[in-house]
Formats: structure tokens, sequence, C-alpha cells
């Protein structure tokens, strides 16, 4: 999840120092930063929608990356944080 | 709406906890670094949101604090528990109750808030006046969402956006002291805030709330699905695949199972499938599983009986032991009589089910 965090940052920054900027494109990587900031979001939203997401932020193999994000270990790494939080 | 007491300004906040020691002192970059998302136009209530906003979100709780049970008894958690806000930093933000309640109580203080720190037991939070209120400031508290029954603390809620529980305002109290109810600020007429008010972001619906503004305000959908995200039996292997991995109990590969089928099916054909849970006898011990049937047709009488949905269609099975396979329905209906028989012997009412 960091990665894709700083990924979309460098997005934000990027086109922020843009003398031209594209506040629409810029409104979409802020939006997806704030998505980002729940490590749950890819237990949250649907395939399609993961892939789109990926996509924007530049990742090589969305599919392959995509099934990592949502692997056990991810998921036990989720619910070990609501427990954290419970507890 | 409750009716809140407000303050004299020479109302003392002594009563309510103690005043900052004349040298302590923050960091100067961490102040900095907080201040600079903080709208400095802005004053009294609204003001001392945003530096509480701003502070949760760029600290974090200490998990070696949360790891050794909080017992100060141990020298290196009796050192956490009495840090000084000098060390924390950008970088290192590791905080508890008692450096969070002195971050914020100076941070109040450096823009002119009269402010104290409470203490209840081992418990710290911040006590301060802001038009004319008394308001109480605990973000390191796990407070119940009276919405969604969530238990997080704003360290937490203020880094997802979501409406803060730990901001109270007190109601009149004829005694002169600030009752226990104290009212969630966002709750209370005294804060108008468009984003609060308005969206409430509570923690169910905050990926919803913004995937909704990503589909509406953005050029979200610009690259070509690939065909098989389309495909249910391609989604079922990918779960196959990914279920096969897992070391999880029973119960929460089920509970997994249940969030991929919900993530990779794609919406108009999860109204397809049906699940059954089901008690599954194999050599004598007693397990439990999952049966998921997937019927691409419409079918004209869904269930066999009243305890069961129909398997028609494609069936697959999840059990600790197999994993996640496809079944045919044969042995699918027979595992919906086997669970019913065993259910009847284990129930005492004589009650018979099943029957196709």
């Amino acid at each position: 999840m960091d990665f894709l965090r700083k990924r979309a940052l460098y997005y934000i920054e990027k086109l922020e120092n843009n003398t031209n900027r594209d506040e629409k494109k810029l409104k979409k990587y802020c939006l997806i930063f704030k998505l980002l900031k729940d490590d749950d979001c890819f237990f949250k939203i649907s395939k399609e929608d993961a892939y789109q997401l990926l996509c924007h932020l530049g990742v090589e193999n969305p599919q392959k990356y995509y099934l990592e994000l949502i692997s056990v270990d991810n998921y036990k790494k989720i619910k070990k944080g609501v427990v954290d939080e419970i507890c | 709406m409750k009716e809140l007491r407000t303050y004299k300004a020479s109302d003392n906040l002594e009563k309510y906890g103690k005043y900052l020691p004349s040298d302590i002192k923050m960091n100067e970059g961490f102040y900095q670094y907080v201040m600079s998302d903080v709208d400095k136009q802005k004053t009294g209530i609204y003001l001392s949101v945003d530096i509480y906003q701003s502070l949760n979100e760029k600290v974090s709780y200490n998990e070696i604090f949360v790891a050794f049970g909080q017992d100060t008894s141990l020298k290196f958690i009796k050192d956490i528990y009495n840090q000084n806000i000098q060390d924390i930093t950008i970088d290192k933000n590791a905080i508890v109750c008692t450096s969070w309640s002195l971050l914020f109580a100076y941070m109040l203080q450096q823009n002119g808030y009269d402010v104290v720190i409470g203490k209840n037991t081992t418990h710290h939070y911040v006590y301060f006046k802001a038009d004319d209120y008394i308001l109480r400031a605990d973000a390191t508290e796990k407070l119940e969402d009276k919405k969604d029954g969530s238990r997080l603390s704003d360290i937490t809620r203020c880094k997802l956006g979501i409406c803060p529980e730990g901001l109270l305002i007190y109601e009149k109290n004829i005694d002169g002291r600030i009752d226990e109810n104290g009212v969630n600020l966002f709750e209370s007429n005294i804060y108008n805030s468009n984003y609060y008010h308005e969206e409430k972001p509570h923690l169910e619906n905050y990926t919803e709330t913004i995937m909704k503004q990503l589909k509406d305000d953005t050029d979200f959908y610009t690259y070509p699905v690939p065909s098989e995200y389309k495909n249910v039996f391609s989604q079922f292997s990918v779960m196959s695949e990914l279920i096969s991995m897992n070391d999880l109990d029973v119960i929460s590969s089920i509970n997994y199972l249940n969030h991929l089928t919900k993530i990779l099916i794609p919406e108009e054909e999860r109204s397809k499938i049906t699940k059954d849970y089901l008690k599954i006898m194999d050599n004598d011990e007693l397990s439990f599983g999952l049966l998921l049937t997937y019927s691409p047709q419409k079918i004209e009488n869904p269930r066999y009986c009243y305890f069961h949905p129909s398997v028609s269609g494609y069936n697959f099975l999840y059990t600790k032991k197999d994993g996640f396979v496809p079944i045919s329905e044969e042995e699918a209906y027979n595992l919906q009589e086997k669970n019913d028989e065993v259910e009847m012997n284990i129930t005492d009412d004589g009650y018979k089910r099943g029957g196709k």
C-alpha cells in the first residue's frame, strides 16, 4: 500500500508543479490517494475498479499486483489491524 | 438538540486538569509540519478542529506500547509513557495518550487557547476553552461510532477522513462542574461544517463515497478491462487459487471467501450465486463447509426445500481439507442431505428436516 500511496503522491506533486495545472486530473489523484489511506480498500472495491486504479498509478502488471493485494497475507494484516484497534 | 453550557472567561480550567509545564516545547519542525495543513484564517472552535485533524493525521499510536499491554512497570514502556515531546518528529511520530495530550495542548497554547491536561488514573486528555465553551479532546481512546458501531481512535478516524468521536462539548451543569456526558462536537449545533454535516463519511461508506466521486467527477474508467474479468468461472479459479494458499481457520477462510466473492464477481452475476453453510461429516469428524452455487439461468423453484438453496447450476464447495473445489449437483445435493442428518442427530426436538 505504501508503494501505491507514494505513486499517487508522485502524480499529485507532478501535477501540482505543472504550470498548466490539470485540475480534473489532480482531483482524480487526490481522491485515489484518499482512498488508499484505508488499508482495507482493495477488499471493498470491485476487481474492475481496482484494475483502473492500478493502471492510473502506472503499476506494471496490474493483474498480478492485484492478486497480491487481495492475498490471504494481506487479508490477515487487515484483520489484525482491526483486532488491534478493537483490543 | 441538547442545551450546552457556556462558560465565562473567568472560569478557571484548573479544576479540570493541569496547565502545561513552562519548560515544555515541541519539535519546531514537527509543529510547522502539523500547522502546514491548518487554515490559520480560522479562529475558536474551527481552528482547534483543524489542529486536531491535522495532528491526528500526522501521528501514529506507539505499537510497542500496545504490544506490551501498556505495562508501565517495564522501564522502556514507562519511558514511552513519559516521552519528551521534543523527540516527536516527522519521522518519529509514535505517540501515546500522554504525549498526544502534551502535543495537542502545546499547539493550542501556541495559538492562544486556554488549555489544561486532564487525567483519569493513567489516561490523559485535553480540556480547552474556545468560543466561550469548554471542550474535551481525546484522540487516543477508542470510542464507539454510534452509527456504524466501529471502535476506532480519532488518530485512525482522522486519517481515514471519517467523523471524529473524541471532541466533546459539554452540557449545562448546575453545580458548575463538567458533566460526564459530553456531546460530540459534530453532532451539536455549535459546529457547522459542510464536510461533516453533509457527507458524514462514516467507516462503512467511506470507500463508497470516494469511488462515487471518482466515477462522477473524473475520467476514472479509461483503461480497457481484460475480458476474463467478466468471466465468472475465471474468478472462481482465482478464488480457488487464493484460498489454497491460506492457513486460516475455517470461519476466517469462509469470511475471506465471502470478501472475495463480493469483489471478484461482477455485481450482475453475484445475484445468481447462493451460499449454503453446511455441517460436513468426514470419517466421524464434524467440520464446517461453504457450498456456493452459481445458477446462470433463472430458476423457477429456487429452493428444493425451505432450509437450503437449490443446487441447480455450478457448485463449488469449500472445506478446510480440500479447499475451494467444483463439485457436481448430485454431490452438492447429497451434502445438503447429509447436513440435515447431522443436524437431526444433534438436535433433540425430533424435528425432521430436508426432503427433495
